[in-house]
């Protein structure tokens, strides 16, 4: 392997109360307060914006070349730390920040695009008003990517889109030209490695050390590799010496943006339905197709276009519905039950 | 002399079909029809046909010495009056021998007793007494509530709405060590109770075909030799009328048990009688005190509200749909009442309940559901729908009478917008 891409997904969500409907009538209107425990994700976001904060002095430091999606929640979070902000700002010129869709949403699967493309338009304003950077590569909602995307992507004006990769690929490149929009594929593998195995005590990787992971990335045949995690995931002292071990193997760290420049895509003829996991993790069960299906119809009564709303949509909401969670059904209720308050407010 | 009063409920639900918002309108958008009559048809022919004939029968039989009471709730009867009315006519039939009292209870067999307020709940036993009226010809006296719920302020307002007597469930609990065989009185409004035997009931409803169980096989004979030895006055045995058939299956004997129980009491110098017979034979011995946040039931081991109401989702959902009254009255809308009203019905928090010991078994028995989990969030996705359609109704509502006030206002009648809109 010649090149990696490292790239971070820098998220918070608002995690939802545990909520009793005479809350909500109670209430003359609809509030965050209402709706979300801002206690429990103020401490969290203070707890993590400190760690993002020692990530970053170390990519400061050193000069690293990432990229990093910022969501549009934890610059909503950034109000309760400032610092967090300033701290990415003094990163521009050397790192890259991609777009997504603001709230972490799945709304790219609505039938209407709409709230889509809202979303993607509110988190690039945002990047350009808070950090002052024009975003021109595109990461979706859990890599979520088709042929749809795709077309509106490019009336967009991206250039590029990060997604998700696949044992089919082989040893070509994970760098392929889909009619003027490159696509750059995640390897889903070493990725999730990264971001879950290597904490798991059980993994007969374990411990993971960075010599062991550069070995592994520099096996593999290619000219650019993408990792793409939670930027939780990682230490300060992993991330340095694993840049350390990829430099020993002879290979660069390069933002999105640079691989693309510096490689040739190949041509991907594929079938365009791409999405982390399959999406088994956050679309797989009854409740959250029901969940996405109730978000989808207030959509289309107009309902949208307040933060409560963008929050609602969060994938976080759907994750906690996943059949591994440890209360999916009680979370499901309390989180329809927290629609249904919403949504007659807006009948 | 002693007596033995058999209540029976009947009762079947509307139940909900697995949930997802389409095009359908009004009942059928939330019931499933199909599963209902189904059921309905199931149950009529193993149990409520066959049964019926035969208490017919041992009625004719001991001439008028053999007596039994039913409570019948609302959902009942609609399925009734939509796939088999004859079978309603022969409920009627029984009720013309003289042999049978009907009791009252909530129309939908609801947890509107739990409510706050008492409105809601007498609403509906009126609407059940008029339905008892009409289709049954026949005015009930006395009450029992949805799963024998009771305590204080049940009883008041059943007390208030000149009710003779009112049955629960003899539970320790409240009985400590007294007797269930007497008939005792409220505390505060002086309503005699009946307590269910809960012992001598359940060695019939759910005994009775229980190889584990020392008593088997159980016969006529030495069931109402139990009964003869009980100390008190009166033994009260309430159950599903669903046991004979349904949930005892004809295979088991429980016909044949039945048929042969008149004779067996009788002869052993017990008398048949029905509640309003009990209370006013006896005189009461004592007076129950049951508070509102100590609530019993005749259901589970617990004998409380915690089979409706026992974990977070049961409650949750229960809270949506009692917040949703004042909404719901407000539009006006029959067809939205009566869907409301079905949604109090006890059976749709049930298949949620979560406890797996000993009871888990009966409630995933009478549940079409594969778990409690998914009978939580069907429920729960019915609840986002209606209330969205109630708000929707709502919002239609005020805008009407909006245009109303406004017309009215240029004939020099000035009043507010309810909601601003012109």
């Amino acid at each position: 392997m010649r090149a990696v891409c490292l790239c971070f997904q820098v998220h918070q969500p608002f995690r939802l109360r545990w909520f009793w409907p005479i809350e909500g009538y109670e209430s003359d209107s609809a509030s965050l307060d209402l709706y979300f425990d801002q206690g429990f994700n103020r401490l969290v976001f203070e707890e993590m914006s400190e760690a993002y904060i020692r990530l970053n002095r170390v990519i400061q430091d050193r000069g690293l070349k990432c990229t990093f999606n910022l969501s549009g929640t934890l610059l909503d979070q950034s109000t309760w730390n400032p610092e967090l902000i300033r701290s990415f700002r003094k990163l521009r010129g050397v790192v890259e920040f991609l777009s997504s869709p603001y709230y972490n949403s799945l709304a790219s699967l609505f039938e209407e695009k709409d709230e889509f493309v809202r979303q993607v338009r509110m988190q690039r304003d945002a990047l350009s008003d808070l950090l002052g950077v024009r975003s021109t590569v595109f990461v979706n909602t859990e890599l979520i990517h088709n042929s749809v995307i795709a077309r509106l992507l490019r009336e967009l004006g991206f250039s590029a889109v990060l997604s998700e990769g696949g044992f089919g690929l082989g040893e070509r490149s994970s760098l392929f030209d889909d009619d003027a929009l490159f696509t750059l594929f995640r390897h889903p593998v070493l990725s999730e490695d990264l971001e879950f195995r290597a904490h798991d005590t059980t993994w007969c990787e374990y411990p993971l050390t960075a010599s062991k992971f550069a070995g592994w990335i520099a096996e593999i045949a290619g000219d650019v590799l993408t990792l793409y995690v939670d930027y939780g995931c990682v230490s300060d002292e992993f991330l340095g010496d694993l840049v350390d071990e990829l430099g020993l193997r002879g290979i660069d760290l390069l933002t999105v943006s640079e691989a693309i420049s510096e490689f040739d895509p190949s041509f991907y003829d594929g079938a365009l339905e791409l999405s982390r996991l399959n999406l088994k993790h956050c679309l797989s069960n009854h409740m959250q197709h029901l969940y996405l299906h109730e978000l989808e119809r207030l959509s289309r009564m107009g309902a949208g276009g307040d933060k409560i709303f963008g929050y609602l949509q969060q994938a976080d909401i759907f994750f906690e519905m996943g059949d591994g969670k440890p209360y999916p059904f009680d979370y499901a209720v309390n989180a329809l039950s927290i629609l249904s308050d919403y949504a007659r407010r807006r009948v | 002399m002693r007596s033995l009063c058999f209540y029976f409920q009947v009762h079947q639900p509307h139940r909900l079909r697995w949930f997802w918002p389409d095009d359908r309108v009004g009942f059928d958008r939330y019931f499933d029809s199909h599963i209902n009559e189904k059921t309905f048809r199931k149950v009529a022919s193993k149990c409520y046909w066959p049964t019926n004939r035969l208490i017919m029968e041992l009625i004719d039989e001991h001439r008028g010495r053999f007596r039994v009471s039913y409570s019948i709730t609302g959902t009942f009867i609609d399925q009734c009056r939509e796939w088999d009315r004859d079978l309603l006519d022969t409920f009627s039939q029984l009720g013309e021998s003289g042999s049978v009292e009907f009791l009252d209870e909530t129309y939908h067999h609801s947890l509107a007793s739990l409510f706050p307020s008492k409105d809601e709940f007498v609403e509906q036993i009126r609407e059940h007494n008029a339905v008892m009226r009409d289709e049954i010809h026949y005015t009930p006296k006395v009450f029992r509530n949805t799963e024998l719920l009771y305590n204080n302020s049940i009883a008041s307002t059943i007390a208030g709405l000149g009710y003779k007597a009112i049955l629960t469930e003899g539970t320790e609990h409240v009985l400590g060590t007294r007797s269930a065989n007497h008939v005792y009185t409220a505390s505060g409004s002086n309503l005699p109770i009946l307590f269910r035997n809960y012992r001598l009931s359940d060695d019939i409803a759910y005994r009775f075909s229980s190889q584990w169980w020392n008593g088997y096989p159980l016969t006529a004979d030495k069931w109402a030799q139990w009964a003869a030895s009980a100390e008190g006055e009166v033994v009260n045995i309430f159950m599903d009328y669903e046991t004979f058939g349904e949930h005892q299956w004809e295979s088991t004997g429980i016909f044949e048990f039945l048929r042969h129980l008149p004779g067996e009491v009788l002869s052993r110098g017990l008398e048949f009688r029905t509640p309003s017979e009990v209370v006013e034979m006896y005189s009461p011995v004592g007076e129950i005190d049951v508070f509102d946040l100590s609530t019993i039931s005749w259901a589970d081991m617990e004998r409380d509200t915690s089979a409706w109401l026992g974990n977070y989702m049961q409650q949750r959902c229960f809270e949506e749909i009692k917040l949703l009254e004042p909404y719901v009255k407000e539009t006006g809308d029959r067809e939205l009442l009566r869907i409301w009203r079905s949604l109090q019905t006890s059976d749709h928090y049930y298949y949620m309940c979560t406890k797996w010991l000993a009871d888990g078994d009966v409630h995933s028995y009478f549940s079409i559901h594969t778990s409690p989990f998914d009978a939580a969030v069907n429920f729960m996705a019915v609840v986002v729908d209606f209330k969205l359609m109630v708000f929707k109704r709502l919002k239609e509502v005020n805008m009407g009478l909006c245009r109303e006030m406004h017309a009215s206002s240029t004939l020099g009648m000035t009043r507010p917008c309810l909601d601003g809109s012109r």
